[in-house]
């Protein structure tokens, strides 16, 4: 017994010095930190509105947003502080918007993407191409901006949480209104939208009946599939059964869930008769040529690769591809071995443009069926013109 | 060594002949897990060795009032304290290292070279011999650290002194493509599997036993 009450006593004391000790420590460290942190947000906040005089904090969802103004009490500009999953964590960055919805400045806060892959999102290279970008823009990978080959996960949700904190500023601090879907005026039909996820643009059909979503179906997506089952068939389901597009996407796969959302949302503004920003579809689904109209000979065509352009010959004989050589090109010579002579190889035997372009080498393997492209539309328009 | 004094030699064990890295094999999560640039392994080299020198030298002060019941619950909360200690004036004074280091610095309670330590040498010997003990293994930590970090930096990144971008001394020039597989976990095993092999081989040949 007496045992017992010793070895406790001892365990006690040994706590309570612990706790004693850590409680000054704490003490004094703790005010450092806090100020540390203020003050390393101040610094970057001085740097992007040097006009600062006061700012005014606010939460908008699970996002954090300051106010900027200046001395006169203007509003000049809003700093975002901004978490977004990334391919291996949270990553946490600020964007700065000036008052005309242009952005100024992202900084990357805290982030534990892949070091020498994913952590590419800290570099210049990555971060200017978002300046001067507005809420007008598309802010979208291969469109605007540049996913980065070999961390496409880490960049493209960048960009895509980019793009969405930019319509929050714009909504909600610049006066922009956005344009309220009122279910009940949608036409019955079935309607189609697209939006950027994480992996491509995903495309969806919804149908509208009586002025209710009555189903949403994802038609065509290259989201990583055990993330994409997080978010489908749920997001759809709590659309449906709450009829609103304003759901919680907090899923385990949070960037295919808004696009999903983006998508609908696209779907249903064009349904209305609204100009929605379309993403350019010969980007994701080339435009069919008709090769049997095609006359036989040599084309040239060239397209943007990911560093350069891409110039490739095409012959054609009796209506059909029977060659294409890639005659010159700057890309990596290790990702365009995965899409040259694999895609092609796929045309000729498809006869067709709409091949599969995940390879290890995506935006080549773009790049070559773009150029061939070029190079059919060339020579017909060229035959029909009679110039040939 | 045979003549030399039992404190030169509690000094000077961990350094070499039981190098808590290289020999012993201990700590090898923060050894593979901040080894991608020197200041980060330096970093929690030193860390680890400051939470070492210090539990070492109370659980000795103390090793004659702890009953031999609770001794490891009270290691266990010496070592934390100190741990979180560390932690709390990391992030105060040194951020930029406290981010890189991440979860390793709260990690380093259950670090076996500091339990170890405590347990089969600092709660059985007098204070000055367990601060000599805790010095010699952290100096070792950290050495261990800095070896493995210089080779997967410099290999890895083609600098020393990075991450940060002032500091940092590109020694190959611009067109110099690092080999990225060294910044990486598979990397830091390949480094420390060829580091052993070299220690070992070492080790043989000067006939350290």
């Amino acid at each position: 017994m007496r045992n017992i009450i010793k070895l406790s006593i001892t365990l006690a004391v040994v706590g309570i010095i612990s706790a004693a000790l850590l409680t000054g420590v704490h003490n004094v460290t703790a005010p450092i930190i806090t100020e540390r942190q203020e003050e390393e947000y101040r610094q970057a906040l001085e740097f992007y509105f040097p006009e600062v005089a006061s700012y005014e904090s606010e939460e908008i969802g699970d996002d954090y947003f300051d106010i900027i103004y200046d001395q006169s009490g203007d509003m000049i500009g809003v700093m975002g502080t901004i978490e977004q999953q990334g391919y291996d964590g949270t990553i946490t960055y600020n964007l700065a918007m000036d008052e005309s919805g242009s952005i100024v400045g992202i900084r990357i806060v805290s982030h534990s993407e892949t070091p020498g892959i994913g952590d590419v999102i800290t570099t210049e290279g990555f971060q200017e191409q978002f300046i001067g970008k507005s809420y007008e823009d598309p802010i979208v990978a291969g469109d605007d901006v540049d996913a980065v080959t070999g961390a496409t996960v880490s960049s493209s949700a960048m960009i895509n949480s980019v793009r969405r904190v930019a319509g929050v500023v714009a909504e909600n601090y610049l006066g922009v209104e956005s344009v309220e879907i009122d279910l009940a005026e949608v036409p019955d039909g079935t309607y189609q939208g697209s939006a950027p996820g994480l992996g491509g643009e995903l495309f969806i059909e919804v149908e509208v009946s009586g002025g209710e979503i009555v189903s949403i179906e994802v038609t065509e997506h290259s989201e990583t599939p055990t993330y994409f089952v997080e978010s489908y068939p749920l997001i759809p389901d709590t659309i449906i059964a709450e009829q609103s597009l304003d759901i919680d996407t907090n899923t385990g796969a949070t960037v295919s869930a808004n696009a999903i959302v983006e998508a609908v949302e696209n779907a249903l503004l064009v349904a209305l008769g609204h100009e929605v920003e379309v993403e350019e579809p010969d980007e994701e689904s080339p435009v069919e040529v008709n090769i049997s109209e095609v006359p036989d000979g040599i084309y040239e065509g060239s397209a943007e690769g990911f560093y350069g352009p891409i110039v490739v010959e095409v012959e054609v004989s009796d209506g059909q591809i029977v060659n294409i050589s890639v005659l010159q090109q700057e890309e990596t010579p290790e990702y365009f071995a995965n899409a040259n002579p694999a895609i092609p190889d796929c045309i000729i035997e498809e006869q067709s443009l709409d091949v599969d372009t995940q390879t290890g080498g995506t935006f080549s393997a773009k790049g070559i069926v773009q150029a061939v492209l070029d190079a059919l539309t060339g020579a017909l328009d060229s035959d029909s013109g009679g110039e040939n | 060594m045979k003549a030399s004094s039992p404190y030169l030699q509690d000094f000077t064990r961990g350094i070499v002949k039981e190098n808590p890295v290289f020999v012993a094999l201990l700590g090898m999560c923060p050894t593979l897990g901040v080894t991608a640039f020197i200041v980060n392994g330096v970093g929690m080299g030193l860390a680890a060795a400051a939470v070492l020198i210090a539990s070492n030298l109370v659980i000795s002060l103390l090793r004659n009032y702890i009953p031999s019941q609770v001794r490891i619950p009270c290691f266990i909360v010496i070592i934390a304290t100190f741990v979180t200690i560390i932690e709390m004036v990391l992030q105060a004074f040194q951020p930029v290292l406290y981010e890189a280091l991440g979860v390793f610095v709260p990690l380093i309670v259950v670090n076996c070279i500091i339990l170890g330590r405590a347990e089969a040498f600092a709660s059985k010997r007098p204070v000055l011999r367990s601060l000599l003990d805790g010095i010699g293994m952290g100096i070792g930590f950290t050495l261990a650290l800095l070896i493995l970090s210089a080779v997967r930096e410099i290999l890895g990144h083609g600098t020393i002194l990075g991450p940060d971008p002032e500091s940092a001394i590109h020694l190959f020039g611009a067109n110099f493509e690092p080999m990225a597989l060294f910044a990486q976990p598979p990397g830091a095993f390949i480094a420390l599997g060829l580091l052993l092999a070299i220690v070992n081989l070492l080790f043989k040949r000067f006939n350290i036993k």
